[in-house]
């Protein structure tokens, strides 16, 4: 720290004394007064200077005696004496004019006061939140050219109880107002960035101290105690759950802002949002399909921050089916089936052959809600937009004899593709089928239809139904019963010796099965005689 | 016969005499390389020494002498005429190599700027009172465009897009001037579009965005400095160097490609400033003196820097006092292009915008091609 002492208007022509008393780098005024000491002459002409510190009287009178401490004015002697190391001290400083006649010790009675340092002044203009900054302005008017520091403290002045320092500038910027106002030159404004630590770390109450050129007092600059609260730097991150949706399904949309003090959606969503620094959702279903722009801007420290999220609901039918056709099969052994044809139509975008478009077969009873799985698998025809493509046909097995729903799910090949395998894009109608026995058919026959007086002949049947019954074949005296087994059952009976035309039949009973009627089943047939030669 | 003596090989007189010549040819050919080294060099190094000055208002074209190929690539600019609160806009093609201007004869979009091989990030007025600025993409293959925003305001400008062509700004103005505000910076904002997916970064009280340190940050200008934010964290911080400044829309901010030198114009003076920046933002300013041109005063605007950041070009106008129509400057027609050296001002090229019913010009781009 240099300090610098101001010797003014020294009266050589006609004191031949001047006692100085000097407060360096104090300030707190000055006084003069009397008294003399001479212990530090070194010349017996010219100018001593004493003080009660030796060092400083060797300088100023060193100085003053080189001409190098002042400089001759009309009314007396100008010095400014710079000392480096008497800050803080209180210096009594004697001046004596020597001459030939009075060898310096002529301590004539005139006195000054020479002039006291002054303490830096200055003035805290404002905070800027957004920056995390203070301005201001301050200097010393000991020496308005310079620039000088200040010191930052928060929680009270420097000194005061829970005082801390935060932080040291420069006041060297230009300030043409303060120059203008002061009257004086030199860059004196302020702009202090506080420390990154103080960015989202609440409210501060602020105190800045202008550090005086001669080191203290450190006078607190006013307006102080302003508060600054340093929001950082906003950010915002906006994302979907997906990016691709079905119609019908939820779009969820988080959102984490963070040092923002408003949020406020537009576009396909509106209003304020939450602006806590966490996770925030919210779900939305869009009811139509098409292209959906989620935007959400946030404001915070002074610029606004805005995220957008584009997701793409798609329509659920975009492979139809259509055409469907359900018919009952059977194999050898039962007719339980149901061979399912269907035909699909894409109404969405063309498909290429080589994607797959899942399907998968559902059916239920009639008045059940129940829907049990049948077959599923993937057609890979390929297929254009608008365009209906070939048949496929599955094999519903398992059925029993009943009434039912049936339905045909299928994928769309890009959902599948994203993963989804849920089936619940596109669902046909419900489609009758009806599984019902069949009623048994017979067979019946005689080996001749035409037999001689008094001869017989052979009946045959098939009996053919898919449950069990019991048929019987009559006539001519023949009472025949016959058990049958599913499927097919086939047999034959010798009639009695027949002299006259006789009828014969085979007639199955009427059953109920699992609710269907099959009705009784009945077939006859005549057998003619004809008279033997020896009778004619 | 020659014997080894331990030390070193075994040679004939012959040998050593074919070593000698083999050594001196070696000789001859490392000098020849190192002289035309030296020449090349020298030619590489040389520093850009500026022609003649042209004086402005009294050349067109090339200056005399320039050297071949110094200048490269294409300034896409635009002039505009002004009816009413019609604002027709021009675009124009500057080969600076040639000098050769290439007015478009066609009402265009208020700016065009290439993005790939095959879009163009085009700027429209859509409404008839200015008031409606249509942000999109040209796809030049099926010339068709697809949307990316909208925009309200009273004057869109700026509009650039970042070295890694990923995203764009622009400065839009929010609030209409009143007569007493007429030249605020205050009632811009500047938009910083980090995707063209519609995030952005809305930053109010500001102008002139210019991408700075491979795009990943952009200084731009407030009423009391240039400012820089960190698009990575969004931190914004004051361009240190410039706090006794104040700004109004009538000043020009361009920085170059290589993010070491700042631009100021002021088209209501004839001071050009080149500032060097240094990293972090610290700001040296380094006025550079053009010489004023009075009867009348020549005025400066639309900085714009070379792609290799060793030239720039300004609007220079001749006209008292430029005003503001829908956002943008109307000068007169008595505008040049200019292009300067950085290092010291000197004019190499001086253009004069054929067409004398335009009002203004403004530099969109000065492309590398």
């Amino acid at each position: 720290m240099t300090s610098k002492i101001n010797i003014n208007a020294i009266r050589i022509l006609t004191v031949f004394l001047l006692s100085v008393s000097v407060v360096c780098a104090g300030g707190g005024g000055s006084t003069s007064s009397g008294g003399s000491s001479s212990s530090n002459q070194t010349s017996n002409t010219g100018i001593v200077a004493a003080t009660n510190s030796g060092q400083l009287a060797q300088q100023i009178a060193n100085d003053m005696n080189s001409g190098t401490g002042g400089v001759n004015v009309p009314n007396g002697y100008h010095a400014e004496v710079v000392a480096g190391n008497i800050a803080g001290q209180t210096y009594g400083v004697n001046v004596v004019a020597n001459t030939s006649s009075n060898g310096g010790s002529n301590n004539n009675n005139t006195t000054t006061t020479g002039s006291s340092p002054k303490s830096a002044i200055g003035y805290f203009d404002t905070v800027d939140a957004n920056l995390c900054k203070v301005a201001g302005w301050a200097y010393d008017p000991d020496n308005s050219t310079a620039s000088i520091k200040v010191h930052v403290y928060k929680n009270a002045a420097a000194g005061q109880t829970g005082a801390s320092f935060v932080v040291e500038c420069a006041a060297n910027i230009l300030r043409t107002d303060v120059n203008s106002a002061k009257n004086i030159t030199g860059n004196h404004g302020f702009s202090c960035v506080l420390p990154q630590s103080y960015v989202g770390s609440g409210n501060h109450a602020l105190y800045i101290h202008a550090i005086d050129i001669n080191g203290t007092p450190n006078n607190l600059l006013g307006t102080n105690g302003k508060t600054l609260d340093c929001p950082g730097s906003p950010s915002l991150t906006l994302t979907s759950d997906k990016t691709t949706y079905v119609i019908g399904q939820a779009v969820q949309l988080t959102w984490v802002p963070k040092y923002v003090s408003t949020c406020t959606a537009s576009d396909a969503w509106t209003g304020a949002k939450a602006t806590t620094n966490t996770n925030h959702t919210q779900s939305i279903t869009p009811t139509a399909v098409g292209t959906y722009k989620y935007s959400l801007s946030c404001v915070g420290a002074g610029i606004t921050v805005k995220k957008q999220v584009t997701v793409m609901v798609d329509p659920a039918t975009d492979v139809m089916p259509t055409n469907i056709s359900v018919t009952k099969a059977c194999t050898q052994t039962s007719c339980n089936q149901a061979a399912l044809k269907f035909t699909i139509k894409n109404s969405g975008a063309d498909i290429a052959s080589a994607v797959s478009v899942p399907y998968l077969v559902q059916y239920r009873v009639n008045g059940s809600n129940v829907w049990l799985s049948g077959p599923s698998s993937a057609w890979t025809g390929g297929i254009a937009k608008g365009a209906m493509t070939s048949d496929i046909n599955v094999t519903v097995t398992g059925l029993t004899y009943s009434n039912y729903k049936v339905r045909i799910l299928i994928n769309n090949p890009k959902n599948n593709n994203l993963g989804e395998t849920n089936f619940t894009d596109n669902i046909s109608p419900e489609i009758d089928l009806s599984v019902a026995p069949n009623t048994a058919t017979v067979d019946f026959q005689a080996a001749d239809a035409v037999i001689r007086f008094n001869s017989s002949t052979l009946l045959k049947w098939t009996i053919t139904s898919d449950f069990p019954t019991t048929c019987k074949v009559v006539g001519g005296g023949l009472n025949v019963t016959i058990t049958h087994s599913p499927k097919k059952t086939t047999s034959s009976v010798a009639t009695p010796l027949i002299k006259n035309k006789q009828n014969f039949s085979i007639s199955c009973n009427a059953q109920n099965i699992n609710g269907f009627q099959l009705p009784a089943v009945k077939k006859e047939l005549n057998i003619e005689v004809v008279p033997n030669v020896q009778e004619i | 016969m020659d014997y080894n003596t331990g030390d070193e090989p075994i040679i004939t007189e012959r040998k050593r005499h074919l070593k000698a010549l083999l050594i001196l040819l070696m000789l001859v050919i490392v000098m020849a390389g190192l002289s035309s080294a030296y020449t090349m060099y020298q030619k590489n190094n040389q520093s850009p020494q500026p022609v003649t000055p042209v004086s402005e208002f009294t050349a067109t074209g090339l200056a005399d002498n320039m050297p071949n190929g110094m200048l490269s690539g294409v300034i896409l600019y635009r002039t505009v005429t002004f009816s009413g609160n019609d604002t027709t806009a021009y675009l124009g093609m500057y080969t600076v190599n040639t000098g050769q201007v290439n007015p478009s004869s066609v009402k265009a979009v208020l700016a065009a700027l290439p993005v790939t091989a095959t879009t163009t990030l085009v700027l429209q007025n859509v409404a008839t009172d200015a008031t409606k600025y249509q942000l999109g993409f040209l796809h030049q293959n099926n010339d068709t465009v697809t949307p990316l925003d909208e925009v309200t305001a009273f004057g869109l400008n700026d509009l650039s897009v970042s070295n890694n062509n990923t995203m764009y700004a622009y400065s839009f103005q929010t609030i209409e001037a009143t007569s007493t505000e007429v030249d605020s910076v205050n009632n811009w904002s500047i938009a910083i579009h980090t995707n063209f997916s519609g995030d952005a970064i809305v930053i109010t009280e500001a102008i002139h965005p210019q991408w700075v340190d491979n795009s990943t940050a952009v200084i731009f200008m407030k009423t009391d400095g240039l400012y820089r934010i960190d698009l990575l964290t969004n931190e914004i911080k004051e361009v240190a160097g410039l706090d006794d400044r104040t700004f109004t829309v009538f000043d020009g901010l361009a920085v170059s490609k290589d993010s070491t030198k700042v631009l100021l114009t002021n088209a209501k003076g004839n001071q050009i400033e080149v500032l060097s920046l240094s990293g972090g933002g610290s700001v040296e300013v380094t006025v550079q003196s053009i010489g004023q041109i009075t009867s009348p005063a020549v005025n400066y605007s639309n900085p714009l820097f070379s792609p290799d950041s060793q030239y720039y070009s300004v609007v220079a106008t001749r006209l008292s006092e430029p005003t503001m129509i829908n956002g943008l400057l109307d000068f007169n027609n008595d505008s040049r292009i200019e292009i300067r050296y950085v290092t010291n001002a000197d004019v190499m090229q001086s253009v004069k915008i054929d067409d004398e019913t335009k009002s203004g010009i403004t530099l969109l781009k000065w492309l590398s091609r």
